[in-house]
């Protein structure tokens, strides 16, 4: 209860900060009337499932920017990350996901595949891993080094250090994608494809259709696909 | 009186399954074979889905076969739990739930456990689990890969991460999508409905 009530009060302030980071024109009123239907929201015992998606982005919003490092020790953003042929990306597929969750496991060599396939055409996966490694010690920054190095990562494998970044994204498990096109806007969000448990059974590849859609200038449909995953291990307050 | 009687029934199976934990791993294997105590208090169905092979909880291959737990209009508090043995910190929270399942009346308080443990390991890796647990609770396997179907018609809110709690009775809902902290947490959401 405490925890739902905790995340409910957290809401309109991660609400503000993604309203600060990409919409710098909204008035204070705004944000003000947002934060205290909220906290009513979280005093009622049945939530309804309006309050559900304050926090984080949607299709359609702007990415939020981050600095992060990577496990080479250098720091990127959406400012200084190139595709496979060394240019400016026409989008990045933002994946946050880990070392220690059987799902994100589950995904690492599709993960691989789908850079070594999307990188060459513009779209270089950005992953990012989210876990506290005080709680998940698999998921601390050396344990990621190891981990990349073992499967041969080819894509940027960056620490969200301080859990700064995946509550800005509204992300809540691992592993869970976000597309963002050149635009720096959210296009697609959620899973990769359509069977998590095996690979050889999987009949849509969600990302790469929308990325095929974003490049016949089409907006992705679908756009959201949930799936199950580890939920983020957030600090512990 | 009962009250009395279930609490009864339930303090016997609960030693019963006290007793059974500290057996050696011999007499474990060998239950099958002497099912003598255990055709009495295995129950012949989880909600209403039948047990149709050998494992004491249904395995579903389509949520809709599930639906109807979370949908209820008799006057029981419902209790479900979404987790896996893969996860830790579902793992973590099931004592709280063994807990909640002693201290409660069956007949107020159902609780289910719906396992999203992978296909491959719902026969095995999952009943291993659940046979070393010092107490049963009703398990449920989804085994139903068509994920972006049914996590909204279990809840639009929910992500998809787990460990979730839905409580209900009739009308009134509660979506918890965090792990406890503690028994206390989850006694509160369900005394919040008594």
């Amino acid at each position: 209860m405490k925890i739902v009530s905790l995340l409910r009060s957290l809401a309109p302030m991660m609400a503000l900060v993604a309203l600060f980071s990409c919409q710098n024109a909204t008035t204070e009123n705004t944000d003000a009337t947002a934060t205290e239907s909220t906290e009513a929201v979280s005093k009622t015992v049945s939530h309804t499932t309006e309050d559900a998606d304050m926090t984080g982005v949607k299709v359609g919003d702007t990415a939020p920017a981050f600095n992060l490092k990577n496990i080479d020790g250098d720091m990127y953003s959406f400012d200084n990350i190139k595709d496979a042929n060394g240019n400016t990306p026409k989008g990045y597929v933002v994946t946050f996901t880990c070392n220690t969750c059987p799902y994100a496991v589950m995904y690492e060599d599709r993960l691989i595949d789908l850079h070594n396939t999307l990188s060459p055409m513009g779209y270089p996966v950005v992953a990012i891993q989210p876990n506290d490694p005080e709680i998940k010690e698999g998921d601390n920054f050396a344990n990621m080094q190891q981990r990349a190095e073992e499967k041969g990562f080819p894509f940027l494998y960056l620490m969200d250090e301080g859990q700064t970044v995946y509550p800005q994204y509204g992300a809540s498990r691992t592993p869970e994608i976000y597309l963002v096109d050149a635009d720096l806007v959210v296009r697609y969000h959620g899973a990769i494809d359509d069977n998590a448990q095996d690979a050889e059974a999987v009949t849509i590849n969600y990302v790469e259709k929308a990325v095929e859609a974003i490049n016949n200038g089409q907006e992705p449909n679908p756009a959201d696909v949930k799936a199950v995953g580890c939920s983020i291990k957030a600090k512990k307050i | 009186m009962r009250h009395l009687l279930s609490g009864l029934l339930g303090l016997t199976l609960f030693c019963t399954a006290a007793c059974q934990s500290t057996e050696t791993d011999q007499q474990q294997e060998g239950e099958a074979s002497t099912p003598v105590t255990t055709v009495d208090t295995t129950p012949k169905q989880i909600m209403h889905l039948a047990l149709t092979d050998t494992l004491p909880y249904p395995i579903v291959e389509d949520f809709d076969d599930l639906a109807p737990i979370f949908s209820r209009t008799d006057d029981k508090i419902y209790v479900i739990n979404f987790w896996a043995t893969w996860c830790a910190p579902c793992v973590e929270e099931l004592p709280y739930f063994e807990r909640l399942a002693e201290e409660t009346n069956p007949e107020e308080v159902e609780i289910v456990m719906v396992s999203l443990d992978f296909r491959r390991d719902v026969r095995t890796k999952l009943w291993k689990f659940i046979k070393n647990r010092p107490f049963d609770l009703p398990v449920i396997a989804l085994t139903d890969s068509k994920t972006n179907v049914w996590i909204d018609k279990v809840d639009p809110e929910w992500g998809g991460a787990i460990p979730i709690t839905i409580v209900y009775h009739q009308d009134k809902r509660l979506f918890i999508a965090e792990q406890f902290a503690n028994y206390e947490e989850l006694a509160t959401a369900v005394r919040s409905f008594q």
